[in-house]
């Protein structure tokens, strides 16, 4: 993708009005520097927490009067902490994401996602991956972070075969805040990605995933005999135009399969047809899963 | 089947470019995909060569199809049906004497009346008539439209021992119906050839038969005078092998000559032989054929009442003919012994007793010639409903002159000139005579045929008591008392000649082709139309498959 390709699309002043409306969907608590998230840690908001036995060396400012008048004891009042999160935008640059333009439209939503989180003052980082992890932006927060993700994102080609298990535990082995991970891809690997998936779980993230497909993946146009080439690697196969049924039956198992390990392990999943409207995707498949 | 426009055909050529596109077409197409994996059980499915084949070719036998089908309609093809119905016919059936020629226990009109009956049920014709053709024709069925009514008539009727129908009466019964050019189809239905001058469809019935007949009897008064008959028949065999018979000859009913006869194939053999004068004589031949009716014949010698007649006047040698031809005149000189018969010609009586013809003769009181002569006007017809007048044409009696005639007032006149009399009449309790104002040695009236039915009607007038021997035609039923049969026939001979004429078509296979002759014709092409369009829809339907099965990702919102 060219560079003034996903500017121009988030230069239009209406639909930057309504992405700027967006709030990011977070359900667990994170840990991260004062920002609009209030965490379970004490700290400096104005939400009351709990009382705590006053222990030398705390604040005089923070001990209840009123109750050291009642019970004659010191405790000093908590506050819950208000922390921003960190969003992690993993994107798939492996080469089957080139099929269909799943990785323009990966980087669009990747772009959007971005804008949306760090608006509210969150950390955002993103991540290309392939076989492994590729490249990447590492989480900061602040407007002009946003630029810098646009480049990063511009800049991304699909480059070698998926490996998506290796990749997410590549991932996960990243010495990251807890935060929320949004992972764009096909999710197309014959290995499955459960177990990259667990290792990110493991480290205690949310994680979020938008299966992204191509029109060509769902309804490949197949008219007689064709000569099916794979994207990755070097395989090609001969199938006659009514293999398509069963092709598709098998595509739509493997993503039903992998909507319920989602279910179960309560990762937010939505499969996306890059065919779809970037506008319809952001404002109404995607609320829910990666916004409120 | 027929098609209009074969040419349409050329364009199965188009085929050859159908599978050139085809197979260019199908060449195989690179395609990538996201997930080769997702495909590859495809491969392991095991199939047929057979199926192979077929799933290659199925859509371009397909596309063949339709191309033949839009061909199939573009040739415009029609199914050729024999013709349902409409039209109007005209049946005739032959109901003569032979018709009644019987094999394999079915005459020939039975045979033409299944014929008939096919033919109609077949035909279906909107308006029908039906003749039976025979010496008298009857017209069977008027033109109607009522095809099981007409049937119903048609098999109730019966053949006749009558000759074959003369062809001007024929169409003039056809014409009763219609004008002749209103007739659709005139279908004849016979054991011979029709020769009426129409444009008609002859349906032959019946095989050649066996048939040993009488064709010819006769019975003559010797001329010497003797009390001796000739007795003269002639046996035919009309078919194609010898037969043999025993002729016999009766005088009233007796037996008086019987002879075994040998007759070759289409040859004939004739019997003389002398009998005792008497009124009636029958032939018959004892055979066994397919046609008993031509086996026996009648001859009868007319018996010619005497007559005395008293002859005044100048005699006449046409009115003696004349006279000679009805009865048996004995002339007398005087009228010692009382005459049957008076008859006065060129000369003047008075006072008779009798009956009288008058003969250009005065018979006072009632005829009285004045003496003058005068011109004679154009005769005129004065009681036409009178017996005498019946078939007499007033021209004959043409006159340039004549005598002036004063009648008595209760005498009648029936044919005049002006105001004189030519033919009169009278009758009263003694006396009656027929006044003929005609001078015959002058007049041409002898030459023509008023003048023997002028005598015979005058003699039949004067004496009804005579009961003068009426004309008998051949093949006409008459009384013959005495005889065995109530009723005695003599066959038109021709009728005997039951063989069909050589060359005539066969009896069944002809009418099937004449049955045929008119069609009804469907057109088919939207047969082939639909079954294209068909075609091209399953193909439509199967290449454009994928949009029907998109439901199964709907639930993705994809």
């Amino acid at each position: 993708m060219s560079r003034s390709d996903l500017r121009r699309r988030f230069a239009d002043e209406s639909f930057w009005k309504r992405l700027s409306a967006l709030q990011m969907l977070v359900r667990q608590r994170a840990e991260g520097q004062a920002g609009p998230w209030t965490t379970r840690r004490a700290g400096m908001s104005l939400e009351f927490a709990e009382y705590r036995e006053y222990y030398p060396g705390d604040d005089f400012r923070y001990v209840d009067w009123n109750l050291y008048g009642r019970l004659d004891r010191l405790f000093v009042k908590v506050f819950h902490r208000e922390e921003n999160i960190s969003v992690y935008i993993a994107v798939d640059t492996s080469r089957s994401m080139a099929v269909g333009e799943k990785l323009r439209y990966a980087t669009e939503l990747a772009g959007a996602v971005a804008h949306v989180a760090l608006k509210d003052m969150n950390r955002v980082g993103v991540f290309a991956f392939a076989q492994r992890i590729v490249s990447g932006v590492p989480a900061r927060s602040g407007p002009f972070h946003l630029q810098k993700i646009f480049s990063f994102l511009e800049g991304l080609e699909p480059l070698a075969p998926t490996s998506l298990s290796t990749a997410l535990e590549e991932l996960s082995k990243l010495p990251l805040r807890r935060g929320l991970i949004v992972l764009l891809s096909d999710m197309l690997d014959p290995e499955g990605c459960e177990p990259g998936l667990l290792h990110l779980l493991v480290k205690r993230h949310e994680i979020a995933i938008v299966q992204i497909l191509a029109a060509h993946d769902l309804d490949p146009p197949l008219r007689s005999e064709a000569r099916l080439v794979d994207s990755e690697i070097a395989r090609e196969l001969s199938v006659s135009a009514s293999a398509v049924g069963r092709y598709r039956q098998r595509l739509l198992s493997y993503a039903q399969k992998l909507e319920t390990f989602c279910r179960a392990h309560q990762i937010r999943y939505k499969l996306l047809s890059a065919a779809r409207p970037l506008e319809r995707a952001l404002f109404e498949d995607l609320r829910g899963v990666l916004f409120v | 089947m027929i098609f209009l426009s074969a040419w349409a055909f050329g364009l199965l050529s188009l085929s050859a470019v159908i599978a050139f596109l085809y197979f260019l077409r199908r060449r195989e197409e690179r395609v990538t995909v996201s997930a080769i994996w997702l495909w590859s059980e495809e491969q392991e499915r095991p199939r047929s060569a057979l199926v192979l084949l077929w799933t290659k070719i199925w859509l371009l036998l397909v596309q063949l199809a339709a191309l033949g089908a839009l061909v199939f309609s573009l040739a415009r093809p029609t199914l050729t049906q024999e013709f349902l119905g409409g039209g109007t016919l005209a049946l005739i059936i032959d109901g003569s004497a032979s018709m009644q020629t019987s094999q394999d226990n079915k005459t020939r009109y039975e045979q033409a009346l299944k014929l008939a009956q096919e033919l109609i049920e077949r035909r279906r014709p909107s308006q029908l008539t039906v003749i039976q053709a025979q010496r008298t024709p009857k017209l069977l069925v008027p033109l109607t439209e009522d095809r099981a009514r007409a049937l119903k008539i048609l098999m109730s009727s019966q053949p006749t021992l009558q000759s074959d129908a003369r062809s001007s009466d024929l169409i003039e019964l056809l014409r009763s119906q219609g004008e002749l050019d209103t007739f659709d189809e005139v279908i004849f239905i016979s054991d011979r050839e029709p020769s009426v001058p129409l444009a008609v469809t002859w349906l032959p019935v019946g095989e050649p038969a066996k048939n040993l007949a009488i064709t010819g009897f006769a019975a003559r008064p010797l001329p010497d005078g003797t009390p001796r008959v000739t007795l003269w028949a002639r046996v035919e065999n009309f078919s194609q092998e010898v037969l043999e018979g025993n002729l016999k000859l009766f005088a009233e009913d007796t037996e008086i000559f019987s002879q075994r006869l040998d007759v070759e194939p289409t040859g004939s053999r004739t019997v003389e032989t002398l009998a005792p004068l008497r009124h009636r004589f029958r032939a018959a031949l004892d055979v066994t054929d397919d046609f008993a009716f031509d086996n026996v014949r009648y001859s009868v010698i007319p018996a010619r009442p005497k007559l005395k007649i008293l002859w005044l006047g100048e005699r006449n040698f046409f009115l003696m003919r004349a006279l000679s031809t009805f009865v048996e005149v004995r002339l007398q000189a005087d009228d010692t012994h009382p005459p049957d018969l008076i008859v006065a010609h060129n000369t003047t009586i008075h006072n008779f007793v009798g009956k009288a013809l008058l003969i250009n003769s005065s018979a006072d009181p009632w005829v009285v010639h004045t003496g003058n002569v005068k011109e004679a006007e154009s005769p005129r017809i004065v009681t036409p409903t009178h017996a005498l007048v019946q078939n007499v044409r007033p021209e004959h009696l043409m006159l340039t002159t004549m005598r002036e005639t004063k009648l008595a007032p209760d005498v009648q006149t029936l044919i005049a000139s002006g105001d004189q009399p030519i033919l009169a009449a009278y009758r009263s309790e003694g006396v009656s005579f027929i006044y003929l104002g005609v001078d015959l040695k002058d007049s041409p009236l002898v030459l023509t045929p008023s003048f023997p039915i002028l005598v015979r009607t005058s003699l039949l007038w004067l004496m009804p008591e005579l009961g003068l021997p009426s004309e008998q035609f051949i093949s006409e039923e008459f009384a013959t008392p005495g005889f065995a049969e109530q009723t005695a026939i003599n066959l038109d001979p021709s009728e005997s000649a039951i063989n069909r004429p050589q060359g005539a078509p066969t009896a069944r296979r002809e009418p099937s082709q004449r049955v045929t002759e008119s069609y009804a014709h469907t057109s088919l092409w939207q047969v082939g139309a639909w079954v294209a369009l068909g075609m091209l829809l399953m193909e439509f339907f199967w290449h454009y498959r994928g949009v029907f099965r998109r439901r199964e990702v709907d639930r993705y919102g994809l």
